[in-house]
């Protein structure tokens, strides 16, 4: 994957950038077309004004810009955006590992920064949260713009570190947020599989919705070492010296069973989910994953419709 | 160890055994460092991997150190015999070939020169693969000349009586090999491979020996003059193939012979006649022999004569010989030379050809006794008036004739009683016509037979039959053989006189008259004769024929070392007229020196042959060798004993024998200057044989070897697998397909454990 100016993949935020106009007018909340939307005015907070057109609530027309310049604005809130995203994204010392040139926190934080790119784009309010066992970042959900390049430049500096802690870091962020919202979450899940649970459930029944996004390195998913080496733990220095040949197997089943499981509870709790383990498939992987929740949507809307 | 395999030290090599554990135990020090974020999932699957690593691991170490072991017991080499036991390390035998032949002198050296650089290859390599080596000389296999690395046998003695020295510096090694010269014994290899297999026997342990025989594989060597293999080698064939030895020897023959030699040697050198005379003209016969494959002409060579009493050979005359015209190849030609000692004493004489390939044969040796006269005392049992009445007249004319030719014989006529002194100095006792003779002469004469004294006996009218049994009634006495017939009653006289017929042309008493026709003796008429009846072990040398009936005329027979002859007739005229005939002198002269001791024969040995004499007491004995050596003889242990020898004849030459006083035990030291030695010469020749270097050839060598089914190789390097592929009980192979069957399955087995 080529990285121009940051983590901004021109040929990823282009596949994702075709994928816009459908998205706008099926997903919800994630695309335009706000009257449609079911959450409207819960927001007080000012974000911008724009000029009135035909149509508008006059009850949004800020008078004292009328007043003063005799021009009619219509403030815009945060109620008006139609869905909160919040991107929470591990940075724990497990997502430096890359076998290649990019590591895994790389990756997430290409994501990351592709979908709040695409959610600002729509006027949606995105906000970041990093962590690692501890929340090491919050920024509020927001449609500012420079609160996208906030959100690029906190992953840009973010240096993954810690052990994780994903049912804590979950419930923290939860309350800190008004709203029900839509989290993005980009982790490897190297985490016991009941905090993994126990977090999704959290969301679930908080009436959250989540997009679940398991960052794996292709050495992880293939484990092709053979020669004798010690493994050392990125987040508690264990150490392991190992004929790889001879685990290969063995960690593979318990891996594709743990990848399994990850899936099977996002799925349980309706959350998508989508495994990226290639940095340079995440462009196609996201839109599979965008691909995949128009199709539901559209097939949840004949059902309703029906 | 060294009984259980081939190669004992290489079992070193099991610890590389370990080697596969630490490469394991290092490998698992050398790692590449991988940081991980998925430590959980490869901690748990290597949790529950563990046993399974574990078990596999110690299946992998235990199948690579046994492929190690496999390869290094291979390379070991073990055996495995029957019954338990086991083999011991091998031991080299090296039989150096040091006959005379080796001495050929080629365009790159002596071939004994090259025998003994190959025999110190053999020893070498023998030393630096640890095992026993031992190095015996071809002509004295029974002793050991060099030893390494094995206790040298109590009786082991060199061929110049040195015993056998054990060495272990390669230096030493060397220099003593070196210092070998060869002799003049012919190679007994039948004896020397017989000596080793009964060594072998004795030796309980199933030692593997490599026998090296290092010669030029002459024809003479192995094959009897028929052609046949020669019945030693053949007996010792039997006994390499009997009780399980042909197992234990094998014979690694090397040849450093050369098939292109001209050889012509000097086969021999003696006298003509038995009895050698001071002044009387002798002849001295030498023979050449032609070995080469062409003919031979215009040999020449000479006679060296030297006199006794010198320190050392120094010829005092040189004859030369008559030139041997042309010898053909393979044959034989002789030429005689007159000569006449002066005096009596002992004479070296030694022949000598131009000088050839070969040049220790080209010349002989010979020690001639001359005797200043021959002493003759004829006991009358009659006595005559004059000199030509009685039977002693006729007899002492004949043998010693007045006149200016002298026939070296001194006779003295007694009519007494016999007794020691009166035949104390006789070499030839007759007896005349004695009526009897008592008890105490048998006494007196048995002994000086027995000592070599000539007795003869004429018989005649007063002989009375039955008091001529020396053995009296015993029958079984060797006493007997002093006079070896029973004599009956007069025959009766016939009408027509019997003639006498020899019965062996070529008995040396009428060898002189051999063949010639006319001779007088054959015409001479007999009147009377007693019967007689020769004894067992008698020899009938003519009979009465035609009217005699058969009746044995000349009977002989031996006691000791002397002759004794019965003439079934008179001296004189009373039974026949032969003491008138010419015949009666010739016959007569020739039956003295043929009973006359001989006493120059024991002086002429052949090389390997021991030189013996009787000794007197109060006497030490030292033998000069041709080389100057100087060995003491001396009896073993304090008993007096009849007779000593020395047997280190393996040169031939002239060996001297000095005797001397025994120095007195109380003795202080003595102004007065030492008696000198008495000395006496022997003469040691080679064997004829010994000159011919014919080539056995390879083709009839293993003909020979495969017949005798005997395990042999060929060839100047050392084979070490020659013999030992065929041994039983080697594991080896076996071994090796075991290694390499393991070595796959390891091979399959990390395949399997280690695939993903």
């Amino acid at each position: 994957m080529t990285r121009h100016g940051g983590f901004f993949d021109s040929d990823l935020l282009a596949r994702l950038a075709r994928l816009e106009i459908t998205a706008r007018r099926v997903v919800d909340g994630f695309l335009a077309g706000k009257n449609r939307s079911s959450r409207h005015g819960f927001s007080i907070e000012f974000v911008e004004h724009r000029e009135y057109t035909p149509g508008d609530d006059l009850r949004h027309l800020d008078w004292k810009v009328l007043g003063r310049m005799d021009r009619y604005y219509i403030k815009r809130y945060e109620e008006e955006t139609n869905i909160t995203g919040m991107l929470l994204v591990d940075a724990s010392a497990s997502m430096t590992y890359g076998s290649g040139h990019v590591t895994k926190f790389e990756t997430a934080a290409v994501t990351a920064s592709a979908l709040g790119y695409m959610l600002n784009r729509q006027r949606d309010a995105v906000g970041l949260a990093l962590h690692d066992s501890d929340l090491r970042v919050y920024q509020p959900p927001s449609v500012r713009l420079v609160s996208l390049a906030n959100i690029a430049g906190e992953l840009r500096e973010t240096t993954p570190s810690g052990k994780t802690a994903f049912d804590e870091i979950v419930k923290r962020v939860v309350m800190e947020l008004p709203r029900r919202c839509l989290f993005v979450i980009l982790s490897d899940f190297f985490v016991p599989i009941a905090e993994i649970e126990s977090a999704l459930r959290f969301l679930y029944y908080r009436g959250h919705e989540a997009i679940v996004l398991q960052v794996l390195d292709p050495a992880e998913r293939h484990f092709p070492f053979t020669t004798n080496t010690l493994f050392r733990g990125l987040e508690d220095r264990r150490d392991l010296i190992a004929e790889p040949h001879r685990l290969r197997r063995r960690y593979l089943d318990i891996l594709e069973k743990f990848i399994g499981d990850v899936r099977s509870l996002a799925q349980d709790c309706a959350f998508d989910y989508q495994l990226l383990d290639s940095p340079a498939d995440v462009g196609p992987a996201v839109a599979t994953l965008l691909a995949r929740r128009i199709s539901r949507q559209r097939t949840g809307r004949r059902g309703r419709g029906g | 160890m060294g009984e259980l395999f081939v190669n004992p030290w290489l079992l070193g090599g099991l610890a590389l055994a370990s080697a596969p554990i630490i490469i394991h135990l290092l490998n698992r020090r050398r790692f590449r460092v991988h940081e991980w974020a998925a430590m959980d999932f490869l901690l748990q699957a290597a949790v529950t991997n563990r046993r399974r690593l574990k078990f596999e691991d110690l299946i992998l170490l235990a199948l690579r150190v046994l492929v190690i072991v496999l390869f290094v017991f291979m390379v070991a080499r073990p055996l495995v015999t029957g019954g338990g036991a086991g083999w011991r390390e091998d031991e080299r035998v090296v039989v150096l070939d040091d006959s005379f032949s080796m001495e050929v002198f080629t365009p790159t050296g002596a071939v004994f020169e090259n025998a003994r650089e190959s025999a110190i290859n053999q020893v070498q390599d023998a030393i630096g693969r640890g095992m026993a080596v031992s190095l015996r000389r071809g002509s004295r296999p029974d002793a050991t000349a060099l030893t390494v690395g094995r206790p040298v046998a109590e009786d082991g003695e060199t061929g110049e009586g040195a015993p056998a020295s054990v060495i272990e510096s390669g230096s030493d090694v060397l220099r003593a090999v070196r210092e070998l010269k060869s002799g003049d014994i012919p190679l007994r290899l039948g004896r020397a491979v017989t000596q080793l297999v009964e060594e072998a026997h004795a030796d309980k342990s199933p030692v593997f020996r490599r026998v090296v025989l290092i010669s030029d594989f002459r024809a003479v060597d192995w094959l009897s003059e028929g052609g046949d293999v020669a019945e030693s080698i053949e007996a010792a064939f039997h006994a390499v193939r009997q009780d399980d030895m042909a197992s234990r020897f094998g014979f690694q023959l090397v040849d450093v012979g050369r098939s292109d030699v001209e050889n012509v040697a000097v086969t021999g050198l003696e006298t003509v006649s038995d009895q050698i005379l001071a002044g009387v003209p002798v002849k001295l016969r030498v023979e050449v022999t032609n070995f080469s494959s062409i003919e031979r002409a215009r040999i020449e060579g000479e006679l060296e004569i030297g006199e006794s009493d010198v320190a050392a050979f120094t010829p005092l005359f040189r004859v030369p010989l008559p030139p041997f015209e042309s010898v053909p190849p393979g044959e034989s030609a002789s030429v005689e030379v007159d000569y006449t000692f002066d005096q009596g004493g002992q004479y070296l004489v030694r022949a000598t050809l131009e000088k050839d390939q070969l040049a220790r044969d080209d010349d002989s040796f010979l020690v001639v006794s001359v005797r200043d006269e021959i002493h003759v005392v004829i006991v009358d049992g009659d006595p005559g008036r004059d000199r030509f009445r009685g039977e002693a007249g006729f007899l002492a004319a004949a043998l010693a004739p007045r006149g200016r030719l002298t026939t070296g014989v001194d006779v003295r006529v007694v009519s007494e009683p016999i007794t020691a002194d009166l035949v104390e100095d006789a070499d030839v006792v007759f007896i005349l016509n004695r009526q009897t003779i008592a008890a105490s002469e048998w006494d007196v004469l048995e002994p000086r037979v027995r000592d070599g004294t000539g007795l003869a006996f004429f018989l005649g009218n007063r002989v009375d039959p039955d008091a001529y049994r020396p053995g009296g009634l015993n029958d079984e006495s060797e006493r007997r053989f002093l006079f070896a017939a029973r004599l009956s009653e007069l025959e009766r006289e016939p009408t027509e006189r019997p003639t006498i017929r020899i019965e062996d042309d070529a008995h040396p008493a009428f060898a002189v008259v051999a063949g010639v026709e006319g001779f007088s003796f054959r015409d001479v008429r007999f009147e009377r004769f007693f019967g007689l009846e020769p004894i067992d072990g008698a020899r009938v040398v003519a009979r009465f024929d035609g009217a005699g009936g058969d009746v044995p005329a000349i009977v002989e027979s031996q006691l000791g070392r002397g002759r004794v002859v019965i003439f079934n007739t008179t001296a004189d005229r009373d039974w026949s007229d032969w003491p008138t005939d010419p015949s009666y002198v010739i016959v007569l002269q020739e039956w003295v020196r043929y009973l006359t001791p001989r006493r120059g024969s024991s002086f002429n040995i052949t090389a390997g042959d021991e030189i013996s004499w009787r000794v007197t007491p109060g006497k030490i004995y030292d033998v000069e060798t041709p080389l100057g050596d100087r060995h003491p003889v001396r009896a073993e242990g304090d008993e007096p004993v009849e007779r000593l020898s020395f047997a280190g004849t393996s040169r031939a030459g002239f060996y001297r024998l000095l005797e001397r006083d025994r120095p007195r035990e109380d003795a202080g030291p003595s102004i007065q200057p030492e008696e000198p030695p008495m000395v006496r010469w022997y003469a040691c020749r080679r064997p004829a044989r010994e000159s011919d270097l014919a080539p056995l050839g390879e083709a009839r060598l293993r003909e020979l070897l495969e017949a005798g089914e005997i395990k042999y190789s060929i060839g100047q390097e050392v084979d070490v697998d020659a013999f030992r592929e065929e041994r039983e009980g080697e594991l080896w192979r076996w071994l090796a397909i075991a290694a390499g069957l393991i070595l796959l399955t390891e091979l399959a087995v990390a395949w399997w454990f280690g695939r993903t």
